[in-house]
């Protein structure tokens, strides 16, 4: 007879490699089968009784330091709430570390879910570090950061049969800061700032000449929309390519629809960049707790839908038939 | 000193505000001129309308004196002459045309599966699409402009030197007045 602790991390392990393979709605109903099998063992709750004992004892190791009527030295009475302290903050630490096991793996199921359902399979294919270098040499939006620049997150879909690639690119920004004291003495002091970027790569067809927010093109051209022209800067190869592509029904578009882009730029093979916020990733989402089984069950049976990633999608699409 | 300098930055302002209710006067302008050429490129179509409606009996009698009808209103167009009633006009005449090339279409399926037909049918959408989104994005420019010259300080600045008038939205003849709710204000 197994321990539950035992039959829980076992079974955590299982939905965690379920949710790495899966590919299919297939996949994810036979994990949904698992869980509903588990569920009607136990629940998804780890024992926690040797961590809770360590807590009430470092409760009474602290009350014990600071009864007087206890003839304890001073010395003996620090090692206690040392002791105290440290028992206390290493129960509390298994806990939140089992909690964070838990809710690790129904993430990881539940995104996988939402990313199945929108039609994009994550890609573990692939070198982040090498990726970054390629992707910088073909735009500038991956020059920014000072180091730890990789693309961490990939995954792979398409629209009508234009392929695309949604990414996330990880990247740390350093900054150094000097001060003096009182004293003259010089302190230089180094922050690191991790940052993200997220976005989609598209492989159009005779679509590079145009870029929104970027600076790939000398022409400059601006609608008569004033809204149009606070959200892009567009910059074209000719004025003519920018006033062809950009119809008046293809300004009010970007204006009200596909307003969320936050950049777009294209490379002489028409593979374009597009800058999105993070809410395009499927990790971003609302996601139900694994401990409320049956919610969880039902939102990994009707996972959430990505709206910025949809809009995306009808994005590319209207500019397949605009172009 | 202090005189000089209160002097000096209210000239500024009053500078900004000028410039910014003649730039947007102008792109207001600038998106009736888009509203004109793209609802003069409707003359590409009269045409190809013409060629169909002498070779298929199936348009009614008067289909011919609407297409020209519409062709010399459409002429009748300025680009620098913001006249919403003419354009209005315009609208109006093609709707009617286009309606009813679309119900003779729907109404005559052999008719409507012809390729030219179809073809037309798609230009027509495509052009009156243009034509509705540069008509929304010049009235969200004459809002704009009118917000400029009619509140404070814009009109203090606008009544003793811009001196500029109000422009008038437009909207479509027939969409307005057959609501029997009328708003309050």
């Amino acid at each position: 007879m197994k321990s539950r602790n035992k039959a829980l991390k076992e079974h955590l392990a299982e939905l965690r490699a379920r949710a790495i393979t899966a590919k299919t709605p297939a996949d994810i109903d036979k994990a949904a089968e698992a869980i509903t099998s588990f569920s009607k063992q136990q629940k998804y709750q780890f024992n926690h009784t040797f961590a809770i004992m360590a807590l009430a004892f470092a409760g009474l190791m602290a009350i014990l330091s600071y009864w007087s009527q206890m003839d304890l030295t001073y010395e003996d009475r620090m090692w206690l709430r040392v002791a105290a302290g440290v028992s206390a903050i290493g129960a509390i630490a298994v806990i939140w570390m089992r909690y964070s096991t838990v809710k690790k793996a129904g993430d990881l199921l539940y995104v996988r879910a939402v990313a199945i359902q929108a039609g994009i399979v994550r890609d573990y294919e692939y070198n982040g570090k090498e990726y970054w270098r390629q992707l910088k040499a073909l735009f500038p939006l991956f020059k920014c950061g000072d180091e730890g620049q990789s693309i961490t997150k990939r995954y792979l879909g398409g629209v009508d049969t234009t392929p695309f690639t949604l990414f996330e690119f990880k990247y740390v920004d350093v900054s150094t800061s000097t001060s003096t004291d009182s004293n003259g003495t010089t302190r230089t002091t180094e922050s690191k700032t991790t940052k993200y970027k997220y976005g989609v790569l598209v492989q159009f067809t005779d679509f590079n000449y145009l870029s929104l927010n970027t600076k790939r093109f000398q022409a400059r051209w601006d609608s008569a929309s004033r809204a149009f022209n606070k959200l892009f800067k567009v910059r074209a190869l000719t004025e003519m390519h920018a006033a062809k592509f950009f119809e008046p029904k293809v300004v009010l578009e970007f204006t009200d629809k596909f307003n969320f882009v936050k950049s777009l730029d294209v490379t002489g093979d028409s593979v374009a960049c597009i800058e999105l916020p993070k809410q395009v990733f499927p990790s971003e989402v609302r996601k139900p707790k694994l401990q409320e089984t049956t919610r969880y069950l039902e939102g990994i049976d009707k996972p959430a839908s990505i709206p910025i990633l949809e809009l995306t999608k009808e994005l590319v699409q209207f500019i397949n038939q605009n172009k | 000193m202090i005189t000089s300098i209160i002097i000096g930055s209210l000239i500024i302002v009053v500078v900004v505000l000028y410039n910014t209710i003649i730039s947007n006067l102008n792109r207001a302008k600038r998106a009736w001129s888009d509203v004109i050429t793209y609802e003069k490129l409707k003359q590409d179509l009269i045409p190809q309308l013409t060629e169909v409606a002498n070779d298929f009996k199936e348009f009614e009698s008067d289909f011919i004196e609407k297409v020209t009808a519409l062709r010399e209103s459409i002429s009748q167009l300025d680009k620098d002459d913001i006249d919403v009633q003419a354009l209005s006009t315009v609208e109006a005449k093609s709707n009617a045309l286009f309606s009813s090339f679309k119900a003779t279409a729907e109404n005559y399926p052999e008719l409507g599966a012809k390729e030219l037909v179809k073809e037309l049918m798609s230009e027509i959408s495509d052009k009156n699409d243009n034509v509705a989104a540069a008509l929304t994005i010049y009235n969200r420019a004459v809002e704009h402009f009118n917000n400029s010259i009619q509140m404070v300080p814009y009109n203090l600045v606008n009544s003793t030197f811009a001196k500029k008038e109000p422009l008038e939205n437009f909207h479509q003849s027939g969409t307005v007045e057959d609501y029997d709710y009328k708003p309050n204000f």
